[in-house]
């Protein structure tokens, strides 16, 4: 299986390398003068970190019929959908660290630090159970289908965020901040990662019971 | 061991085709060609017999071993050619052996690089700009090149000019004489099936009708023509595809001894002429349903 993670690990990276290098150049060379949210960079660039990967190596794969291929091969369904969630794994780690790194030197304060380090991570979880779901997806409808789904959420999102994020979000944010900077300071919220893993691992099973009841071809 | 496929009531139903109740067995060391119309039932057996695609009832066996359990072990001792060929299209030959060989567990190297110099494939030309016949020569170089047990081709000479297609089948012939080997080739080109076949499977309309040695079967089926009432009417009832002609008309029958024994008896010789036919006679002859 790691032959395989080794050879589709470089269509993730393709994507993932130039957007990383953009995120990292506009967080601290660019930035707009500092006003924009650090919770935008985390819904929007997590996301499209994870998404875009998984995109550009199913894209790949959909282009040369990388599943046909793989299906003559000496591979188990189970190695080929490991792989897949490994990479979506690798994606999230990656990217959220990143994020909670440029976060954690934009913070300024230590109670700021421990509201975006969990921001940061909750919303890693949030990525990597969505990245589960696209492959659930997937294997179960086929890379196009999947695609066009991904574009309607995304665009409800960024509809949702332009019309709420000013009104609703950072108005409640406000209201809610000392609770929850306290509730950052006391690590609670890592509770959250002990049903995030068997979620993920419940998710890699639905997809490799859908897969090998699926067709390759 | 001594099938190396054995098929039991295998079932796959699409709308507007049911493979139905297929049961098949591969002797070791042998080659069998799946012989059909289009539509007959032979990529979706063949897919079956490769795990691509799911049966609705029924068992395969390979080796003994079945996919549930022992998927990656089966496949290390497959070589598979399909119609498609199917690459990284924007890797090299190089490339796509490095990937390939990383899978299986037995690679002989020196293999594939005499198969691709026998086939003159370029190494460092990317698989895009291959031609088909190319990538049918990669793709059996590929299947060839970790020593398989079993070779399962689903009509890989379709669609190429004769000079590739001859190159193909004698490397078949050549494979032939390694008696590990068995091979499962389907095809419509019954020419090419009749030149190296050991055994014949013909399906129609997701059914096998036929399953056995090609020379019984080649015994078994004869033309016979005739002068036009000289029959009985017993013996011509009997004859398939019966084509009446003012100078002499033919049939097929699917059970020459017998009928030899019916014409002995109150025929001339003179009358009767017995003709061998080939695969193509004995497909058209079944699919009419004669």
């Amino acid at each position: 299986m790691w032959k395989l993670v080794r050879v589709q690990s470089l269509n993730y990276l393709k994507y993932f390398l130039p957007l990383t290098a953009f995120l990292i150049y506009y967080f601290t060379v660019y930035d707009g003068g500092g006003k924009t949210p650090a919770f935008v960079f985390l819904c929007f660039w997590a996301f499209l970190l994870v998404s875009g990967s998984i995109s550009t190596g199913e894209g790949y794969e959909e282009k040369h019929k990388g599943y046909r291929i793989l299906s003559v091969l000496p591979l188990t369904g189970r190695e080929i959908v490991g792989t897949k969630f490994l990479l979506v794994l690798g994606s999230v780690i990656l990217a959220t660290g990143l994020n909670v790194a440029l976060l954690v030197l934009k913070a300024g304060s230590p109670g700021r630090t421990d509201l975006m380090v969990m921001i940061g991570v909750l919303w890693g979880v949030v990525c990597l159970i969505y990245g589960g779901i696209m492959y659930v997806g997937i294997f179960r409808f086929g890379f196009t289908s999947m695609t066009k789904m991904f574009w309607m959420v995304f665009l409800v999102l960024i509809v949702a965020m332009i019309f709420l994020l000013g009104d609703v979000i950072v108005p409640a944010f406000k209201g809610w901040a000392p609770a929850i900077r306290e509730f950052a300071g006391s690590r609670w919220w890592l509770l959250v990662l002990v049903p995030a893993a068997p979620l993920y691992l419940f998710l890699y099973r639905v997809a490799l019971r859908v897969k090998e009841r699926g067709e390759a071809v | 061991m001594k099938y190396v496929i054995e098929v039991d009531s295998l079932k796959k139903e699409y709308p507007g085709f049911t493979l139905d109740n297929i049961s098949l067995k591969l002797p070791r060391g042998s080659i069998t060609g799946l012989i059909g119309p289009n539509g007959a039932g032979k990529t979706t057996t063949i897919k079956l017999l490769m795990n691509m695609i799911r049966a609705d009832a029924g068992s395969v066996a390979i080796f003994g071993l079945n996919y549930r359990h022992d998927e990656k072990e089966i496949k290390n001792r497959i070589g598979y050619v399909g119609e498609e060929q199917y690459f990284y299209q924007n890797k090299t030959l190089a490339w796509t052996e490095r990937f390939v060989s990383s899978f299986y567990r037995e690679w002989d190297g020196n293999a594939f690089a005499r198969f691709v110099e026998s086939f003159k494939l370029p190494a460092k030309k990317k698989i895009r700009h291959f031609s088909r016949g190319m990538k049918v020569k990669l793709s059996f170089a590929l299947a060839l090149s970790h020593n398989p047990s079993l070779l399962i081709l689903d009509e890989p000479t379709s669609g190429l000019d004769p000079v590739i297609r001859r190159e193909i089948l004698d490397l078949l012939i050549d494979l032939k004489r390694k008696e590990e080997l068995s091979v499962l080739l389907s095809s419509h080109i019954t020419d090419d099936l009749f030149r190296i076949s050991d055994l014949i499977t013909y399906m129609v309309d997701g059914r096998i009708i036929i399953s056995e040695v090609k020379d019984e079967l080649l015994a078994r089926w004869k033309k016979i023509v005739y002068r036009p009432g000289v029959l009985p009417d017993a013996v011509e009832k009997r004859l398939k595809n019966v084509e009446k002609q003012l100078f002499g008309s033919s049939g097929i029958t699917d059970d020459y001894p017998q009928l030899a024994r019916h014409l002995a008896a109150g025929v001339s010789k003179g009358d009767v002429k017995v003709e061998n036919v080939n695969l193509d006679d004995i497909l058209i002859s079944l699919v009419n349903g004669g």
